[in-house]
C-alpha cells in the first residue's frame, strides 16, 4: 500500500498497526513551512546514531531563514550524511525497515519517504566456538548478525568473484537468506536449483537454518544429514574454495554447506593445518571409531549368542562367569544400557555448566557400577556401551551422531535374530540406504562409491598440499586450483 | 510402497519371538575334554565341564552310558541343567576297545555333527579307561591350575587323523596318553592302526624313531655309552627330516640336525669327538630302523611311503594298492644323517684333581 | 537415461564370473580328482574367445541391449519368445543361487533355524535393492566389492602359509575326455552369467571407449579368484577330505592363520561368500526386471515395484522346496550355455549380412 502524503494519517496508521507499542518514538520538526515526521523503534535503533547524524544534519535547515527552492526531499537526500539512505514508497517497506532498526522520515505532501540506517547492535560479539573447538587454527565463529557473518567471509576471500545472493523468506519473519559461492568455481546449475527451491518455500517464519535444511532436502526418509553445518568461518572459506555453496541465514550462527557428502563428516578443519602423515592416521582412527560405534553392540550379541567359537577360550570362561545371575538376555541388557547412556548424553547438553560435570560422573560411574552390583547387567555390557558412546564423540555434527544411533539399533536387532548372517544383512541394508542418498544431485558416498581415483588425495589419506593440485571433479569443472 | 514396508516391519517383529539358534552364554556347559569308552555293548561318554560358579574345582566330570554315542550324550544332557556346548573342545580320548572295533562309528558321528567345529586332538588311553585318564588330568589341572594340554607337542588333530585314514597308502597313528608322576606324557607310546582297527603299540625307542621320521621332534637328548661308566649326553636340536622318493621304490630319508655334546663325564680327546659322532649316527639309525620295523611287522605303512608312490605315479600304485602292506616290507629306505656341530664346542673340561 | 560407470560394470562382471564357485569345487573334484585346479586355468583361456565375440557385437550395436537386438534380428514374435526364455533362465539361475546361499548359511551358521526363515531374511535386502534404480544398485555393488576384496585378501594371506604342495599331485592320471568335459562345464559356468550383462547397451556405460580392455581385465581377475579358491582347497585339504564335507570352502578357512592370532575366524571370513552370492542374485533379478519392463512396456511405477517384489519374495521362499527335490544339474547350465552360443552365432551371421 502506498504511503499517504499527509503525515498525520501516516502517524496514526503506523501507531495503529504496531498496536501503540511502547517502543515507537515519533517526532515532528518544522523546516521552513513544511513539517517532517520521523519515526523509529527505540528497541532496535541506536540513539547515538540518530542524534549524531540526523539531528546534526537537520539542524542546518531548521534554523535557515532563506528560501528553499528545491523540494525538501531532494535537499534532505543530499544532505543527510548517513552511509545508508534509501527512498521507499510502500507501507510494507516502511514496516520492514522500522523493524530492522531504520529511521523513517516522512515529509508532508510527499509520497516518498526516506529511510536512514540507524541500527543498534543487539548481538553478541565474535567469540570462540562452543561446539567445534580445535587445537590449532583461528578461533572466531559466526554470530547472529548477518553483516558480521558476511564480513567474516569477505575478509578471508578477497576475490571479487565471491558472490552473495540474498532473498527474504518467511511471511512474518522476512529472514534474510544469503547464498554464497565463488562464481567461476561453483556449479551455477546447482546454485540455480537451490534458488528455485528457496523461492517455493511458503512458511510463516524461519527461525533457524535447520528449517531451510528441511525444505531443501531430497531424502526425507533417511537419517543421515546431507547438509553440513558449521559455525567457523575458516571451515566455510575452505569449502567455498573447493567449490561448495554456503547458505547463510540471519539470526543463526550455523551456516549450511551444500553438498555435504558422507566423507565430509570425517574431516575437520584441523586436517589441513597439521602434518599430512599424522592426519592420515588420524583419519583412519576416525573411520575405526565409526565402525566401533556402529557395529560393536550388534557384533557382541552375534558373537556371544550365536557363534561362540570365535571367542578365545579364556575370554569365553570369564564372560560366562560374568553372566551368572543376570536376568535379562544380552541384547535386552545392551538395549537398556544404551537408553540410559543416551538419556545421560541428552541431559548433559541441557544442564547448565555448574551441574553438568557432577551429573555425568554420577551417571556414568555410579549407575554403571551399581547396575553391575545389583545384578541387572554384566560388567562387559557396561564396557561395550561405554566404548560405543566414546566412539560417537569423534564426530562434530549432532545429526550424524543421531543417525548412527538409529542404525546401531537396527544392527542390534538383526544380530539378535540371526547372528552373523543377520549382521551381514543389516550391513547390506545400511549400504543400500547410504547409496540411495543424494546431496544436491551428487551421490552421497562419492568419492568412494562412484569411484574417482583422482579425488583420493583427500579422502582417507591426505597428500601434501603440493600434490593436491586439483579440485574434486564431482564438485566443479574448474579443476585446477591455480590457474595458469 | 509404504504399505509394503509396513508389512515387512510387522513381519520382522513377529519373527523376533522365536530365535532358534540363540544360546545365552551362561546356559552353556563348556566342554573341554571328552572321553569315549566302549565296554562290551555299551558306549560310555564322559565330559569334563568347565566350572563357572565356585572357585574350588575348575572341572567337573559327568558320565553316562548308552547303546550309541549320541544316546550316551543325550543321557548326559538329561542330567545337566545347562546345554552342552562342544565348540571349544580340545581333546577326545578313546579307549582300546573302541579303537579296535568302533572307530568307524565314532569318525562318522564326528563328521556329521555340526557342533564339533573346532579342530580338536585325538588320543588313546591304554590299560585304563579314558574316564580314569580324564579324571587324572582334571586333578592335575586343579593342582597346577592351568590348561596342561597346551604344552604337549605331539598332538594329532582330527583333520590330520582323517586324512591319514582316507588317503591311499598311509595308515593312521594316534598318541597314547599316559600319566606318570604329575606329568602328562604323550610321546612315549604310539598306537598304530590298520585302516580302522588298532593293531599295535610302539615302545619308547620305536616311538622316537617314528617321531623322527614324521619330523615332529625338534629336540632330542641321546645318551651315548662308550664304556659302562662313560656316558656322553648328546643334544640334538633343529631336527629336520625330509623323505623323498625316487623311481617308485627307493626312498631316501635325510635328517639334518644340530649336534652338541651336553654333558660328558670323561675327558674329551680329538678321537673321541669323531667316535661320539659316529656312535650318535648309529644310534639315530637304529631308532629309525626300529620304528620302520614295527610298522613292517604289522603289515601297515604309517609313514606314507605308499602315498608318496601314489603321488608320483598313481597308475603304478593302483596296481599294488591292495597288497601294499606286504609290498611295504620290501622297502628299505636309505637313511642319511647330517650332523652339524656347533663350532664353539667347549673343548676343555675341568679335570679332576687326582692328587691329594 | 541413467548411465553406469565403467568401473561399476567391471565390478558386476567380477561378481558374475564367480557366482558358481561355491558349488564347482565338489563337482570338479568328483570328475577329475586333482586336476581340478588346472581346469580354471585352461577354462579361462578358452573362454576368452566367446567373450571377445560378445564385446564385438556389443560395440557394433551400441544403442541396443539384448532385448532390442533379439527383436531386430529375429523379428518381433520370435525375438520376444527368445527374450522370455532368457528371462525365465535368469529367474531360475537367480533362484538356484539363492537356494545355495540359504543352504550354505543353514548348514554352517544356523543349523536349527528353519530354511524358510533364512530365505525370508535374505529376501529382504534383495527386494529392497531391486526397488531402486540401476545407479544405486551399481554403487552398492562397488562398496560390496571393497568389503569382499579385503576379506578375501585376509583369508588368502592366512591360507598361504598352510599350503602342502604334495597334495597337488598326482595330475593327469585320469582320462583326458573327462578333463575336457569338465573344462567345458567350467566355461559354461563362467560365461552363462556374463551373458546377463548384455542388458546394458554400450551407450548406457560412461567412458566406454575401452570396453574390451576393461571386460578382459575384470574377467581375468574374477577367474584368478575362482582359481585361488579351488587351489587353496585342494592344496590344504586334499581331495579325499573335500569329498567328506558339504562345503569345503568353509572348512578350509579354519586353517587360516596369520601370526598365530587370526585363527578360528572362519565365521567372519566366510562373510565374503555371502556377499558374493548376494550380488550375483541381485544382478540376475535386475536383468529379469529390466527385461520385463522393456518387453511389456510398463512404466517403472510403485505398482510395478510392489508386483515385482512380491514375485521375488515368492520365488525366494519357494526356492528351498523346489531345489531340494530336483537339484539343477550341470546339464542344465551346459544346455543353456549352448543355447546362448547358438543365439550368438545367429546374431553374428545375421549381423554380417
Amino acid at each position: 500500500m502506498k504511503i499517504n502524503n499527509q503525515i498525520n494519517e501516516v502517524e496514526k496508521y503506523i501507531k495503529n498497526k504496531y498496536g501503540s507499542s511502547s517502543d515507537i518514538i515519533t517526532r515532528r520538526i518544522k523546516i521552513n513551512d513544511n513539517e517532517i515526521l520521523y519515526i523509529y523503534l527505540e528497541s532496535v535503533s541506536s540513539d547515538d546514531k540518530i542524534s549524531g547524524f540526523l539531528m546534526k544534519d537537520l539542524s542546518k535547515y531548521v534554523n535557515n531563514q532563506k528560501e528553499i527552492k528545491t523540494p525538501l526531499i531532494n535537499l534532505l537526500k543530499n544532505s543527510i550524511l548517513n552511509s545508508h539512505l534509501s527512498i521507499i514508497d510502500t507501507y510494507e517497506q516502511v514496516f520492514y525497515n522500522l523493524s530492522s532498526g531504520y529511521t523513517i522520515i516522512f515529509i508532508n505532501g510527499e509520497k516518498n519517504a526516506i529511510a536512514i540506517e540507524t541500527k543498534s547492535i543487539l548481538d553478541r560479539s565474535i567469540s570462540e566456538p562452543s561446539m567445534e573447538s580445535t587445537i590449532r587454527g583461528p578461533r572466531d565463529c559466526f554470530t547472529e548478525n548477518n553483516a558480521t557473518n558476511i564480513g567474516l567471509i569477505r575478509k578471508r576471500i578477497k576475490d571479487p568473484n565471491l558472490w552473495f545472493k540474498e532473498t527474504k523468506i518467511g511471511k512474518r519473519t522476512k529472514t534474510k537468506i544469503n547464498i554464497v559461492y565463488i562464481k567461476n568455481i561453483a556449479n551455477i546449475k546447482k546454485v540455480k536449483f537451490i534458488e528455485n527451491k528457496l523461492k517455493k518455500i511458503n512458511i510463516d517464519g524461519i527461525i533457524d537454518s535447520g528449517y531451510i535444511r528441511e525444505f531443501l532436502t531430497q531424502n526425507s526418509l533417511s537419517a543421515f544429514p546431507e547438509f553440513r553445518s558449521t559455525e567457523r568461518p575458516d571451515v566455510a572459506t575452505a569449502e567455498l574454495l573447493e567449490g561448495k555453496i554456503l547458505i547463510m541465514v540471519e539470526n543463526t550462527p550455523q551456516v549450511l554447506i551444500t553438498p555435504g557428502l558422507f566423507i565430509d563428516f570425517f574431516h575437520t578443519s584441523e586436517d589441513y593445518y597439521q602434518k599430512p602423515i599424522n592426519i592420515t592416521f588420524t583419519r583412519i582412527l576416525r573411520i575405526i571409531g565409526f565402525f566401533i560405534t556402529l557395529c560393536t553392540p550388534g557384533l557382541y550379541v552375534a558373537l556371544t549368542t550365536f557363534n561362540q567359537t570365535i571367542i578365545p577360550y579364556e575370554l569365553l570362561i570369564s564372560l560366562s562367569i560374568q553372566r551368572n545371575g543376570v536376568p535379562f538376555p544380552t541384547s535386552l541388557s545392551i538395549f537398556i544400557m544404551m537408553i540410559v547412556f543416551e538419556i545421560l548424553r541428552e541431559a548433559d547438553i541441557r544442564l547448565p555448566n555448574a551441574m553438568g560435570a557432577s551429573i555425568s560422573i554420577v551417571g556414568a560411574l555410579v549407575l554403571g557400577d551399581a547396575a553391575v552390583s545389583a545384578g541387572i547387567v554384566s560388567p562387559i555390557v557396561i564396557i561395550i556401551v561405554a566404548i560405543t558412546s566414546i566412539g560417537s564423540l569423534i564426530f562434530n555434527d549432532i545429526d550424524f551422531v543421531n543417525a548412527i544411533r538409529l542404525w546401531r539399533l537396527i544392527f542390534l536387532i538383526f544380530s539378535t535374530v540371526l547372528g552373523i548372517p543377520g549382521f551381514v544383512i543389516a550391513g547390506i541394508i545400511f549400504t543400500i540406504n547410504l547409496c540411495s542418498m543424494e546431496s544436491n544431485g551428487i551421490p552421497y558416498l562419492t568419492p568412494i562409491s562412484p569411484f574417482y581415483p583422482k579425488a583420493q588425495t583427500d579422502v582417507i589419506t591426505r597428500f601434501s598440499k603440493k600434490k593436491m593440485k586439483y579440485r574434486p571433479v564431482y564438485l566443479t569443472k574448474n579443476k585446477k586450483r591455480i590457474e595458469d | 510402497m509404504k504399505i509394503l514396508k509396513k508389512i515387512i516391519v510387522l513381519f520382522i517383529i513377529f519373527m523376533l519371538t522365536g530365535c532358534f539358534d540363540y544360546k545365552e552364554l551362561n546356559n552353556l556347559a563348556i566342554i573341554t575334554k571328552m572321553a569315549i569308552d566302549k565296554n562290551g555293548d555299551e558306549f560310555e561318554v564322559s565330559f569334563s565341564i568347565e566350572n563357572t560358579k565356585s572357585n574350588t574345582e575348575s572341572n567337573i566330570i559327568y558320565t553316562a552310558a548308552g547303546k550309541s554315542i549320541s544316546e550316551a550324550i543325550n543321557n548326559i544332557q538329561l542330567t545337566l541343567p545347562k546345554k552342552i556346548y562342544t565348540g571349544h573342545l580340545s581333546i577326545i580320548i578313546i579307549n582300546e576297545e573302541l579303537a579296535k572295533n568302533n572307530l568307524n562309528q565314532l569318525i562318522n558321528y564326528l563328521i556329521k555333527s555340526k557342533e564339533y567345529s573346532q579342530n580338536f586332538y585325538l588320543a588313546l588311553s591304554k590299560d585304563k579307561s579314558s574316564k580314569e585318564t580324564i579324571n587324572e588330568i582334571s586333578n592335575l589341572e586343579t593342582k597346577l591350575s592351568k590348561n596342561i594340554l597346551s604344552d604337549i607337542n605331539n598332538e594329532i588333530t582330527f583333520s590330520d587323523f582323517l586324512k591319514t585314514l582316507i588317503k591311499p597308502g598311509i595308515d593312521p597313528v594316534l598318541p597314547v596318553i599316559t600319566i606318570k608322576d604329575n606329568t602328562i606324557d604323550v610321546s612315549s607310546t604310539l598306537a598304530l592302526f590298520n585302516n580302522y582297527k588298532l593293531v599295535a603299540f610302539s615302545n619308547e625307542n620305536q616311538s622316537k624313531g617314528i617321531n623322527l621320521i614324521y619330523n615332529k621332534t625338534k629336540e632330542m637328548i641321546i645318551p651315548i655309552k662308550s664304556d659302562n661308566k662313560n656316558i656322553a649326553t648328546i643334544k640334538l636340536s633343529n631336527i629336520n627330516t625330509k623323505t623323498k622318493i625316487k623311481n617308485n621304490t627307493i626312498i631316501n630319508i635325510n635328517i639334518k640336525e644340530n649336534y652338541t655334546i651336553k654333558e660328558i663325564n670323561y675327558e674329551i680327546k680329538k678321537q673321541t669327538i669323531n667316535e661320539i659322532k659316529n656312535k650318535t649316527k648309529n644310534e639315530i639309525k637304529k631308532l629309525i630302523q626300529e620304528g620302520i620295523e614295527i610298522s613292517k611287522n604289522n603289515d601297515i605303512d604309517i609313514f606314507g611311503f605308499g602315498n608318496m608312490i601314489y603321488k608320483n605315479n598313481a597308475s603304478y600304485f593302483n596296481k599294488i594298492k591292495d597288497t601294499w602292506g606286504t609290498e611295504f616290507k620290501k622297502i628299505n629306505p636309505n637313511i642319511k644323517i647330517n650332523l652339524i656341530t656347533d663350532d664353539n664346542l667347549q673343548q676343555t673340561t675341568i679335570k679332576e684333581n687326582n692328587n691329594s | 537415461m541413467k548411465k553406469i560407470k565403467i568401473f561399476e560394470y567391471d565390478c558386476m562382471l567380477f561378481f558374475l564370473t564367480q557366482g558358481f564357485s561355491l558349488i564347482s569345487l565338489n563337482i570338479y573334484t568328483k570328475n577329475v580328482k586333482t586336476d581340478a585346479y588346472l581346469i580354471p586355468i585352461i577354462g579361462t583361456i578358452i573362454g576368452i574367445i566367446p567373450l571377445l565375440l560378445f564385446t564385438k557385437i556389443k560395440e557394433k550395436n551400441s544403442k541396443l541391449n539384448i532385448n532390442s537386438l533379439n527383436i531386430k534380428i529375429f523379428g518381433k514374435i520370435f525375438g520376444n519368445i527368445i527374450n522370455t526364455i532368457f528371462i525365465i533362465l535368469a529367474f531360475i539361475i537367480g533362484a538356484y543361487i539363492f537356494f545355495i546361499l540359504t543352504n550354505f548359511i543353514s548348514v554352517e551358521y544356523l543349523y536349527k533355524t528353519p530354511l524358510n526363515f533364512i530365505s525370508f531374511a535374505f529376501a529382504l535386502p534383495t527386494i529392497y535393492i531391486l526397488t531402486k534404480n540401476i545407479s544405486i544398485i551399481s554403487r552398492s555393488i562397488v562398496i560390496l566389492i571393497f568389503i569382499e576384496i579385503i576379506l578375501f585378501i585376509t583369508s588368502s594371506l592366512g591360507l598361504f602359509g598352510q599350503i602342502n604342495t604334495h597334495e597337488l599331485f598326482p595330475i593327469f592320471q585320469n582320462n583326458i575326455s573327462e578333463f575336457f568335459k569338465t573344462v567345458f562345464l567350467h566355461v559354461s559356468f563362467i560365461l552363462t552369467p556374463l551373458f546377463f550383462l548384455n542388458i546394458f547397451s554400450k551407450n548406457e556405460i560412461q567412458n566406454s571407449k575401452n570396453l574390451k580392455k576393461h571386460t578382459i581385465i575384470a574377467y581375468l581377475i574374477g577367474n584368478i579368484v575362482f582359481f585361488l579358491t579351488i587351489f587353496f582347497n585342494i592344496s590344504i585339504l586334499g581331495i579325499e577330505l573335500i569329498e567328506v564335507y558339504q562345503y569345503p570352502e568353509y572348512e578350509v578357512l579354519k586353517f587360516a592363520n596369520i601370526a598365530g592370532f587370526i585363527n578360528n575366524l572362519e565365521p567372519a571370513l566366510a562373510i565374503y561368500w555371502m556377499i558374493n552370492l548376494f550380488s550375483f542374485i541381485v544382478i540376475c533379478f535386475y536383468y529379469s526386471k529390466k527385461s520385463i519392463l522393456q518387453i511389456t512396456k510398463f512404466k517403472n511405477t510403485n505398482k510395478f515395484n510392489i508386483f515385482f517384489s512380491c514375485t521375488v519374495l515368492i520365488i525366494c521362499l519357494l526356492s528351498n522346496n523346489i531345489f531340494k527335490q530336483f537339484s539343477i544339474t550341470n546339464l542344465f547350465i551346459v544346455i543353456s550355455f549352448i543355447f546362448i552360443c547358438i543365439i550368438f552365432f545367429l546374431w553374428i551371421i545375421k549381423n554380417s549380412n
